[in-house]
């Protein structure tokens, strides 16, 4: 398999996880029906159980998902833009700037970050569109470093710097020289990041720390904690726990796979 | 001595020659070059007072003002003391008059010789020029060009003239007359004031001292013979001597680009000129021994008595790089390197690999940064043909990206430059992909530049340079993938674009035929500095 083809492979899944997460916020399906047996077992009706309230586990966990994928996705792929953008700022810009400028990338990513989200998940309880805005900003410094480094290996080169005798603009710079070359890299890195933003969510979500109006795989985790007493609960878990750890290490199969296919040599990029 | 102020003849309404001074003096013989039209002729005719036109201006023979001359005086001048050997030599001679005869008659209606006396001296003149007996016995039905142009030589010199007018004596002649004919005008010039008006620079060479250059009527450009011919300060005395066929080892036949007009006002040249800017339109310059500014000559100095008509002192330097350093490794690779490229010069930089001509060409596109020195370029305001440097890289595959569409890769100077819409852009990226002799369909124009073969690329890359209309181009090996033929195109094809726009090129290559075939110059890159290739010389040398 090609760098091509995988690149589109991995655009192609994206693109299905976007879809599936749009279409999942435009038309919502209604809540499952409270009218089922309450904790009852999997069965062919229900095939992971019902829970306290009677409700279709298995029918709970799919209606989780487009909201799971749409914040991952929105937080990866803004956290990305913002490093992306970041990154190539700092190598355009004169060395002492530049070196200002990673440095204070430095200081972020020695935050503990996931504590920083908690606080500020804590403060205003947010929403699914704040929540990605949270996550973006909390992850975008960690890869500023590699994209700096990748846009200085491509300013090396002589197309790069013919352009810039040209006169090119930053824009056409980054839009016809920096970018397609860094494609692969960029895909990968979507993907990871989507990934870690889908966990993190998760974990604020578990913890409580989001609107809890809407439905999601670590408040549901944590709905049926309380309920350990019924043995039947552990159908509970189950749904929301898979799903959770399918699409993360999914997730992390891909981009690792693009990752380490593009990033170490870079000779693709 | 005979001097010549601010001569000027108008037939009607057109200015046939305008403010022509030159001095003509005894052995230092002055040749007179131009294109045809130039008016040559028409100062030999009014030097002779022949003249159809209206004559102004001074004409002094010694002491005396010819211009003041009355009929009989005149006729005393007109072939006793100045003598015309003309061009159109099929009517030049008497048809009813056997040849002798009529050398005999220009002596003894002079008055200068008796009969007896004159028919010896005619027979020695003509005897002189390789004309027997018999041959000067017949009438001139009877003569060939050439012998009927070596009879007249014999006739003009038969009174001793002081001033000798000789227009085209040589063109009608076979080498071995000719160098008879040539060695005769060299021992007449001794002691007598010569102005021989020639297409023949080889002629002008062997026998003229100074050269004048005439262009509409106006003298551009006079000045010892050598300096003129091997080191021309005038655009257009560059573009004569380039179209010479015996150039050896030089470039392919250059010229002048354009055709004569008679602008309303401003330097006659202008239109024809690729250093013109917006003043010599305005403004018709006036013949000065103005400072230098020229550089064609080597960093020779020009003597004193070389002047020429010109608002930019001649040809200009389209690119002067002065005491460049660079160091790259901790190895100084270029070491105060100085280097003037004139425009529409080919100067072509060799040496070993490593030795730094690379760099150089990469300074001088703006790739690297020198430590030292620096870089100018002419840029007086209000040039018709303004543009910057471009560079044809060595390595065409780290120049243009590797994702780039061709169109794309040969547009991107005219995006980033912002020059022209969508459509113009287009055009030109075609235009200049048809000149490097590249397709120019939709399917070649979208394939990416990585799928290309190394010659193909090498050609985008030259495209691209062109696509900037740029003033210098700085070819570094831009031709070493190509094949033969298509380099034999595309160096054609940038000799033709210094013709038309007066294109300064720096060349840098190992293939030394191509070298000695395209450069002005040949310098080689040693110890980072440019010195003057040995043995190679300069293809203009004489």
């Amino acid at each position: 398999m090609t760098g091509r083809t995988r690149t589109l492979l991995s655009c192609a899944g994206i693109a299905a996880a976007g879809a599936l997460a749009v279409f999942g916020l435009a038309c919502p399906l209604p809540d499952a029906p409270m009218t089922g047996e309450v904790f009852a077992p999997i069965s062919a009706a229900h095939p992971l159980g019902t829970n306290q309230l009677g409700q279709d586990n298995l029918l709970r966990t799919l209606l989780a998902a487009p909201g799971a994928l749409a914040i991952g996705l929105a937080a990866g792929t803004a956290g990305l833009v913002a490093s992306t953008l970041y990154g190539f700022a700092a190598a355009m810009l004169p060395p002492t700037a530049g070196r200002a400028m990673l440095r204070a990338v430095d200081i972020l990513t020695a935050l503990p970050n996931i504590v920083l989200a908690m606080l500020l998940a804590t403060c205003f309880r947010p929403g699914p569109l704040f929540l990605a805005v949270i996550l973006a900003a909390i992850t975008w410094p960690a890869e500023v470093r590699l994209l700096a480094a990748l846009a200085r290996g491509q300013m090396q080169r002589d197309s790069f710097r013919t352009a810039m005798v040209y006169g090119a603009r930053p824009l056409h710079l980054l839009r016809r020289h920096l970018l397609p070359p860094a494609g692969p890299v960029l895909a990968a890195l979507a993907i990871l990041g989507t990934r870690r933003a889908v966990m993190h969510a998760s974990g604020l979500a578990f913890l409580g720390l989001t609107n809890p109006s809407s439905p999601t795989w670590g408040s549901m985790l944590a709905e049926s904690l309380p309920l350990f007493y019924e043995p039947s609960a552990i159908w509970l878990i189950t749904g929301p726990a898979a799903a959770l750890s399918l699409s993360i290490l999914g997730l992390t199969f891909l981009g690792t796979r693009l990752e380490r296919r593009h990033i170490p040599t870079g000779e693709a990029a | 001595m005979i001097v010549i102020d601010d001569l000027g003849v108008r037939h009607g309404e057109t200015t046939v020659l305008a403010g022509v001074s030159l001095t003509l003096v005894p052995g230092r013989p002055v040749a007179l070059v131009g294109e045809s039209g130039a008016g040559k002729t028409s100062l030999a005719l009014a030097l002779m007072r022949l003249s159809p036109g209206q004559v102004h201006g001074r004409l002094h023979i010694g002491d005396e003002d010819v211009m003041a001359f009355d009929a009989g005086r005149l006729r005393r001048y007109r072939g006793g003391q100045a003598a015309l050997v003309v061009q159109a030599v099929g009517e030049a001679l008497n048809p009813h008059m056997r040849a002798l005869d009529q050398v005999v008659e220009a002596m003894t209606c002079q008055g200068t010789a008796a009969a007896s006396k004159a028919r010896t001296r005619a027979l020695a003149l003509l005897a002189a020029q390789g004309i027997g007996e018999d041959t000067a016995a017949r009438y001139p039905a009877g003569l060939s060009g050439g012998e009927t142009q070596r009879i007249l030589l014999a006739m003009a010199l038969a009174n001793d003239p002081a001033l000798l007018i000789l227009d085209e004596p040589t063109a009608a002649l076979d080498p071995a007359s000719r160098a008879t004919a040539l060695a005769t005008i060299k021992e007449a010039a001794r002691d007598r004031c010569v102005l021989f008006i020639t297409h023949d620079f080889a002629a002008v060479r062997e026998v003229a001292v100074e050269t004048a250059v005439l262009y509409g009527g106006r003298l551009v450009e006079h000045g010892p013979t050598r300096e003129v011919l091997t080191a021309p300060r005038h655009p257009y005395t560059r573009g004569l001597v380039r179209a010479l066929p015996e150039r050896h080892g030089g470039k392919d036949l250059q010229g002048v680009p354009g055709v004569f007009a008679r602008p309303a006002r401003g330097c006659l040249f202008a239109n024809r000129c690729p250093q013109a800017v917006a003043a010599c339109r305005e403004m018709e310059p006036r013949l000065t021994r103005r400072a230098c500014g020229h550089i064609c000559g080597q960093g020779r100095d020009h003597g004193r008595d070389h002047v020429l008509a010109c608002h930019r002192g001649g040809i200009v330097a389209a690119m002067t790089v002065r005491g460049l350093t660079k160091s790259l490794g901790g190895r100084r690779i270029l070491d105060g390197l100085d280097l003037t490229l004139g425009c529409g010069e080919t100067v072509v930089v060799c040496g070993q690999s490593g030795s730094g001509k690379s760099t150089l060409a990469r300074i001088l596109a703006g790739l690297e940064t020198p430590d030292g020195g620096g870089v100018a370029f002419d840029d007086a305001p209000g040039r018709v043909n303004p543009g910057g440097l471009a560079l044809a890289p060595q390595h065409p595959h780290t120049a243009i990206a590797a994702h780039f569409s061709i169109a794309e890769a040969v547009a991107e100077p005219l995006v980033c430059g912002g020059m022209g819409d969508a459509a113009r852009r287009e055009a030109q990226t075609a235009a200049c992909l048809a000149a490097v002799h590249l397709p120019t369909d939709t399917a070649f124009l979208r394939r990416r530049a990585h799928s290309l073969s190394g010659g193909e690329l090498q050609r985008v890359a030259v495209a691209r340079a062109l696509v900037q209309e740029p003033a210098v181009l700085v070819a570094d090996e831009a031709t070493s993938a190509l094949d033969v033929s298509v380099q034999a195109k595309i160096v054609r094809l940038l000799m033709e674009l210094q013709e038309k726009r007066g294109l300064a090129m720096l060349f840098i290559t190992h293939d030394m035929p191509l070298a000695r075939r395209v450069a002005d110059r040949i310098l080689v890159m040693d110890h980072g500095r440019l010195r003057p290739a040995s043995g190679a010389g300069p293809a203009f040398a004489a």
